[in-house]
This record gives structure tokens, C-alpha cells and sequence, in this order.
């Protein structure tokens, strides 16, 4: 990610959306069953994404994802970055993987921004 | 010898335990084996021993709750051995307490069975609270005075002292036995409720050691109404098995041709059978020192018992209701959150709380408090601090004001959630799927109706949400592989064949598996339902197999991928056989499991059931399911050219005429009263239930000619 944020829209990017735009998605863990994560945050969405064992698989749209990381969020290139994941491989486990290395560097990336306006 | 010849499988009486009386009587068993055991067996006592069936509130103490076991209990049967019952009027549910059951495992029935009985029935209200201690044939009620308020493991711990001769259970214990004296190093089985119980909450669960919990029902807040804190049983007797080398040649079939072997892995192993013991969590494992644990006789150890202290024991739903809310609080660390949500379940375990409402509850009050609505001084007051939810000390004290009905809990666990939403004006979040309580005032398990047919249409025609995931397996093993980019094991043409060609004569087509949305409502995908609904109506809730492992309708280790199911090597009947002597064929089940249904409709039908009342909430007609939740949800149709394939069965709703029109053809094909949904002459002469009518007509309750 070479475009440069400043620590507002780090901030924002990183904020709790509101309640109505929460992202609803769902754990899917066999065979204990489905459980559902109602994510309000970038940081939330990548523990969801967050490979785990070979039982736990998110349950989301990635498009669903990447259109409310757009929307709900604001992040357009992250947002673009995860549709990037969704198509540039084959299925959608190593799609999700992807798409959470992204979103682990672009929360490191924003929370760095917001730490040098702390300083 | 002719006596014990009537007996294989069953230990021949039954306990009635009459709390306003404080006394007891023994029901021969004999005239209720004809509806096998469990479900069956305790409808059956519930008709005949619950003397105003019109009842609405299982609080009610003309209301009779009753814990059978089956013929399976106490053999190992495989993934049979261990569970247990329960039935009667239940507490919570919508729109009034309907006859319902719920089911657990661990070994109190098989215990129960070597005491020497088949199922014990509670009627009436205790004066003051008590407990049931049995030990073999000998029966004594005693004071629960200093059990009442404790929580559900100090109170078997303190049972299980006075139970055994030196306090800790570790001497040989003198048993009253009809040979004499013996003696056992066993600990009794107990089942109890903890202080939601006793505060007589509809959240309240019957426990049974750690996470054996009878939860769905509400039958916790049962036994706290009849002031009853706990049924001990502990035996030294054994079941007699008709045929044990039918049941060991079974046994050994089951582990050749349908089991996994631990010994050769299959990741992609596609059967219920498929994996071998391994704790089912929804979380990380919480440490590396951990060991399975299986209820009795089963083959699958699907709990953890961990070096930590909690968790013991904590499974499926126990492990996910805290678990998004832990991960938060913890910041993503799995471990952690692991730790948190084990400690969150413990808490419900002691509490004897069910945990499943909060599954879709919790998120839905969070929601609240983030806009809000719900705080200290908000609109909704709480003294409960939501900023803390997702840590051990928020799960303290919700649970804890839920299990003693203070703040919020007052209302939410002691009605339930979706009247608790109604009162706070908040009626349209149940409406609109927020609040996601999908039939019956029960949570949605996780299968939604709009893709799931058979899920949502058993629940509907029943009174719980059915939970009963035979052939929910087709999910799991079709979308995983899909996720993963997997080709499916078995293709979509070849499982349509092989699921319903077990369910033959009832499904006369494989198009019953067919969910493409032109289908949803076809004839076909309704038989598919009755069939499913009749077998776990036997086979699972009154023979008490488990749900993790039957029916077993399809299997990759199997050379033609056929499932044990129905099979002539281990299937259901021949297991059944084997024990108890009978000769019933798999399809004699199910037509038991028929007959159990319609005994169980015309009790719904004297509480006040009529078919209006049959609706899943608004938004499973008013919205499409595709939001959230899953990338697709793949399942067998047949595309426009007839061919089979796995096709997503998403981004449709439920259309309120046609569910009409399938009510209508439901009705009609059970033989049941179309306008009403009632019992009728034609359907009591068919399931042979003339014992029922009487009573029916008394109530002006018999449905119409057809």
C-alpha cells in the first residue's frame, strides 16, 4: 500500500462503525456448527479472517466483505485489495487467507499513522 | 426365565415419583415398550399421567416431566449408550409453553438403567425442595434444603458425599440389591438444576455432571416450579441384551465400514462417522493438556477435559455463545478468548443455564447497548456495564442476573427473549431477523430455512426448533469442500440416490432432495421432511442415538459409499434387535417415530394449537437470506436441464401463500384436520391412537372429516 494516510482518516478507518452498519458474518466450524461474529471494525475483521485450524473457516460474502469495508469503513483501497484476493485465487479459503495478510498490514499501516499523530 | 425374556433391553419399571404426595410408585414398563423408549416412551406417560393437558406454562404443577431412557442406554450401542430424554410441557416457548423435549448426554441414563429402571416421571409440587436419591430398587426423597441455592456442581458434589459411605466416594459402597447386599465403586449419576432452576427462569437447563444439559424447553425452570433440585441414580445391575453377538458382529461392522480409522486419516471423509475423538469446540484449544471425553458406550469423544480447571466437558454451543464477544474483549488472542468462553460456559454449567438464547440474544443486546438504548439510565436500564462484555467478570454478572432473575434478566431469562423484546417495544429487531429467533420463540441454529428446507420445515410442524442435523451433513461436506476448492467426494447426482434411497418407501424420488427454489415447496422435498421428522422422532429421540453420529445416510469409507443407516450390518433396527429381541424393521421405526408425532400433535392440539400458529418469523418471508453469514450455501439441485449439480440455494425468502398451500398438503397427507392442523377420526385409526380420542372429543378438539 503506497498511498499515503494521515492520521484522521487512520483514525476513521479505524473506528467502530455504527451499529446499523455492522458487518454480520459467521464462523463456520466443523461440525460444532455456525456462530455468528457481528464485526464493527477493521481490527474485528482481521481476528475473523485470521487463519485458524483446518475446522474454522469464516463465513462471509468476500464481496460482501470488500463492498463494507467501502461503505461501512471507507476504505477504498483496502476494499479493492480484498476483491483483488477474490479473484486471484482459486478458492475461497486461500481467498480469505489473502485477504487477511491485507487487512493485517493495512491495520498495522492505519494504527502506525495514528501513533505518529500521537507523538 | 420367561420373565427376563420380556425384559431384554429394558429393566422393566418405571419410576413415578409424586412430589405433592412425597411418595412414589412403579409403572411396569411392559405396556409402553410399543413406542421404544425416550421421546416415545415419555409422551406416552405424559398422556396418560398428565391430568389437564391444556396447560400452557410447564410451571404449572399439574404439569408431569418425565426422563426416559431407551434400550440403547446402558450397551454400547455405538453413539447410543449415553443419552437421555426429556419431555413434558416446557417453559419459554411461543407463543405458550408447548409440549417439547430436550435430550442430553454423559451416563445418567445408563446409571439410571442400572438401578434398575426404565424412566422416572415427576408429577405434582413438592411442599419443600427436595432431591431423589435411588439407590437400586430403593427409593427415598429426601430434603434439599441444604442443596437449594447451591450451583449445579456443588450440589452433585455434595450428593455424590452423601451418596458414598466415606464422603469421597473412593470405598466400595454398599448397595440394597434383590441378591443381597453389593457393593460398587461407582459415583452416582445426577441430574440437578442450579439457581435458575430454582428461580424458575425459561433459560434454566437440567445438568447432568459438567455440560450434559438439557437445555432447549425450559425444564430447569420445570423441576424448580416442583421444587425438585436433583435426581440421583446409582445400580449394580445390567441390561440384558437379547443377542450379544448380534451386537458385537454390529459393532465390529460399524467400525469396518463406516467408522473412521484413527489410523488412517481421511481429511475428507464424508459420513457422520468421520472423525475420531476429538473435542468439539468452536474456540482454540485452551492448552496442550487436555484428554477426550465421550458419554457412555460411545465411540466419538467429543468433549475436553483440561488441565485449567473449567471447561470441562463444554461443547458445541457452550463453546461459541461467548466465544466473538471473548475474541474481542482479548483483542484477537485465540487463546485467551479460548480461556474466556471456557470460563463463560463453566458459569452456565453452574448456573444451570442454557446457554443457547444467548447465541443469537447476546449479540442482539449488545447491538442495543451500542445504540444506545440499553445502559445505565438509558431507555432500557441496566446496572450491568455492557463496556465489558467479552470479559470474564461481564459473563459473571449477566449470567448471574439471569440465573437469579435481577436487572435485565428478570425479564429476559424468565420469559424469554422475544417477549422480553416485545415488552421493551422492540418487537420489530424479532421481525426483522436482528433478533433471530426464528420459530417458536427459539433461536435459529445456524441453518436458515430459506436454504435448509428440512430444517425449517420439521421445526415448524413440531415445537422446537428441531436440531437434528441428519441431513444437514450435506452441508457441511459439500460447502467445505467447496470453500476449500475441493471437488466434492460424492457428486450431486450419486448423494441425491444415496440419501434418499434410504428413505424408501416414503420417498419414492430423488428430486426430494432437490432445494432448487422451483422445488422448495414440491411434494417430494415434503415426504423428504416427514421422513426426517419420523426418524428422529424414533430412532434419535426415543431409541437415543446421537445426533453427532446418526443417521449415517451416506459414507465415503463405504465401498458403494452407502451409509450404516437402515443397512443390514449395523443399521439402526439391527442394533435394536440385537438388544432387546424384537424383530423390527428400520422401516417399523419410523413408522413408530409417525405415531409418536401424532401423539405428540394431539397434545398440542388439547394445549390450544391450531394452524395458524405454524409461521417462522417475518423476516424468513420478508427478506431474501443473503446477507452476512456465508459466501454461498451449496446444496443438490436439479439444474434446467435435469441434471444434478451443487448449486447455491441463498438469496431467496419464504413465500407466506405457498407455506399455506404446503400446510394444507401436510395436514392432509398425515391425515390431520387441514383447517385446523388437528387430529382427526381417519389419522387416529391409522397411527392406531383410539386412546386419545375420547379425551379429543371431550375438548371439542377432533378435527373434521378429511
Amino acid at each position: 500500500m503506497i498511498e499515503h494516510i494521515n492520521p484522521d482518516d487512520a483514525y476513521h478507518f479505524l473506528r467502530e462503525v455504527d451499529p446499523d452498519d455492522i458487518l454480520v458474518a459467521a464462523r463456520m466450524h466443523y461440525p460444532s456448527g455456525i456462530h455468528d461474529e457481528w464485526i464493527s471494525t477493521l481490527e474485528e475483521l482481521m481476528w475473523f479472517l485470521q487463519p485458524a485450524s483446518d475446522r474454522d473457516i469464516p463465513g462471509v460474502s468476500i464481496e460482501g466483505m470488500a463492498s463494507w469495508v467501502q461503505d461501512a469503513i471507507g476504505d477504498i483501497t483496502l476494499a479493492k485489495e480484498i476483491r483483488v484476493c477474490k479473484n486471484e485465487h482459486e478458492n475461497f479459503v486461500d481467498a480469505c487467507e489473502a485477504a487477511y495478510y491485507k487487512t493485517e498490514a493495512r491495520v498495522t499501516y492505519l494504527k502506525k499513522q495514528t501513533q505518529r499523530n500521537s507523538k | 426365565m420367561a420373565e427376563e425374556a420380556t425384559h431384554f433391553g429394558y429393566m422393566g419399571k418405571i419410576l413415578h415419583i409424586r412430589l405433592d404426595r412425597l411418595d412414589y410408585e412403579i409403572i411396569p414398563t411392559e405396556k409402553y415398550k410399543q413406542w421404544g423408549g425416550g421421546h416415545g416412551m415419555g409422551s406416552a406417560l405424559f398422556w396418560d399421567y398428565c391430568e389437564d393437558k391444556t396447560i400452557q406454562d410447564g410451571r404449572n404443577p399439574k404439569n408431569v416431566c418425565i426422563v426416559a431412557a431407551s434400550p440403547f442406554s446402558g450397551t454400547p450401542t455405538p453413539s447410543a449408550g449415553g443419552r437421555c430424554e426429556v419431555v413434558g410441557i416446557g417453559v419459554g416457548l411461543q407463543p405458550i409453553g408447548w409440549f417439547t423435549r430436550s435430550n442430553f448426554g454423559g451416563r445418567f441414563s445408563s446409571m439410571m438403567k442400572y438401578a434398575g429402571w426404565d424412566a422416572v416421571m415427576v408429577s405434582g409440587k413438592a411442599p419443600y425442595p427436595v432431591w431423589i436419591d435411588i439407590r437400586n430398587d430403593a427409593v427415598k426423597i429426601h430434603k434439599a434444603k441444604p442443596l437449594w441455592g447451591k450451583t449445579t456442581k456443588e450440589a452433585q458434589e455434595m450428593i455424590i458425599g452423601f451418596v458414598g459411605k466415606d464422603g469421597n466416594n473412593w470405598g466400595w459402597d454398599r448397595m440394597p440389591s434383590d441378591r443381597g447386599v453389593e457393593y460398587t465403586t461407582k459415583k452416582p449419576a445426577v441430574l440437578c438444576i442450579g439457581p435458575a432452576g430454582e428461580n424458575q427462569m425459561a433459560q434454566a437447563a437440567l445438568i447432568h455432571e459438567s455440560s450434559n444439559g438439557a437445555g432447549q424447553g425450559g425444564f430447569g425452570a420445570v423441576w424448580g416450579s416442583k421444587n425438585l433440585k436433583a435426581i440421583s441414580f446409582i445400580g449394580t445391575k445390567a441390561v440384558k441384551i437379547a443377542d450379544p453377538m448380534a451386537l458385537v458382529e454390529a459393532r465390529f461392522a460399524t467400525k469396518e465400514f463406516y467408522a473412521a480409522d484413527p489410523n488412517k486419516p481421511d481429511t475428507a471423509f464424508w459420513g457422520p462417522m468421520n472423525s475420531p475423538a476429538k473435542p468439539v469446540m468452536s474456540v482454540a484449544m485452551p492448552t496442550d493438556k487436555a484428554r477426550v471425553s465421550a458419554c457412555h458406550g460411545c465411540i466419538n469423544g467429543c468433549r475436553g477435559i483440561y488441565n485449567l480447571g473449567y471447561g470441562n466437558q463444554n461443547h458445541c454451543n457452550v463453546t461459541s455463545f461467548y466465544a466473538h464477544h471473548a475474541q474481542r474483549w482479548a483483542k484477537g488472542d485465540r487463546i485467551e478468548a479460548s480461556k474466556i468462553t471456557l470460563q463463560a460456559g463453566s458459569i452456565c454449567n453452574e448456573l444451570g443455564l442454557n446457554t443457547y438464547p444467548l447465541k443469537h440474544g447476546l449479540p442482539w443486546l449488545w447491538y442495543l447497548y451500542k445504540k444506545g438504548i440499553l445502559g445505565k439510565g438509558k431507555q432500557i436500564h441496566t446496572d450491568i456495564d455492557f463496556s465489558r462484555m467479552g470479559s470474564v467478570e461481564f459473563a459473571k454478572e449477566f449470567l448471574h442476573a439471569l440465573a437469579h432473575g435481577e436487572d435485565i434478566g428478570k425479564e429476559l431469562a424468565y420469559y424469554g427473549f422475544v417477549p422480553t423484546a416485545i415488552k421493551w417495544g422492540r418487537e420489530e429487531d424479532w421481525k426483522s431477523g436482528r433478533l433471530k429467533f426464528t420459530y417458536w420463540g427459539m433461536p435459529e441454529h445456524g441453518y436458515d430455512p430459506r436454504a435448509e428446507l428440512e430444517w425449517g420445515y420439521e421445526s415448524l410442524v413440531a415445537d422446537r426448533d428441531m436440531n437434528s442435523h441428519c441431513i444437514n451433513w450435506i452441508f457441511w461436506h459439500v460447502n467445505v469442500a467447496t470453500l476449500r476448492g475441493i471437488r466434492p467426494r460424492i457428486d450431486a447426482g450419486t448423494l441425491a440416490k444415496l440419501v434418499t434411497d434410504k428413505m424408501k418407501p416414503w420417498v419414492t424420488s430423488d428430486n426430494a432432495l432437490n432445494y432448487a427454489t422451483e422445488n422448495m415447496y414440491s411434494d417430494d422435498v415434503m415426504d423428504l421432511a416427514r421422513w426426517h421428522l419420523f426418524y428422529t422422532r424414533y430412532w434419535k429421540n426415543s431409541g437415543l442415538l446421537c445426533d453427532f453420529r446418526w443417521a449415517d445416510l451416506f459414507n465415503s469409507k463405504h465401498p458403494e459409499l452407502k451409509g450404516a443407516t437402515a443397512s443390514e450390518e449395523a443399521g439402526e433396527h439391527i442394533f435394536w434387535n440385537a438388544i432387546t429381541g424384537e424383530n423390527l424393521s428400520f422401516n417399523d421405526g419410523i413408522r413408530r417415530g409417525q405415531r409418536i408425532y401424532h401423539l405428540d400433535n394431539a397434545i398440542w392440539t388439547l394445549q390450544g394449537r391450531t394452524r395458524d400458529m405454524l409461521k417462522f418469523a417475518d423476516y424468513i418471508y420478508d427478506k431474501p437470506f443473503d446477507k452476512g453469514h456465508f459466501p454461498f450455501y451449496m446444496w443438490p439441485v436439479k439444474n434446467e436441464n435435469g441434471e444434478w449439480i451443487y448449486r447455491d440455494v441463498m438469496h431467496r425468502s419464504h413465500d407466506r401463500k405457498k407455506m399455506e398451500e404446503w400446510k394444507t398438503r401436510f395436514y392432509t397427507k398425515e391425515k390431520l384436520d387441514p383447517k385446523t392442523g388437528w387430529p382427526t377420526e381417519e389419522a387416529i385409526e391409522a397411527y392406531d391412537l383410539e386412546f386419545i380420542k375420547e379425551e379429543l372429543i371431550a375438548y371439542r378438539k377432533l378435527g373434521g372429516v378429511l
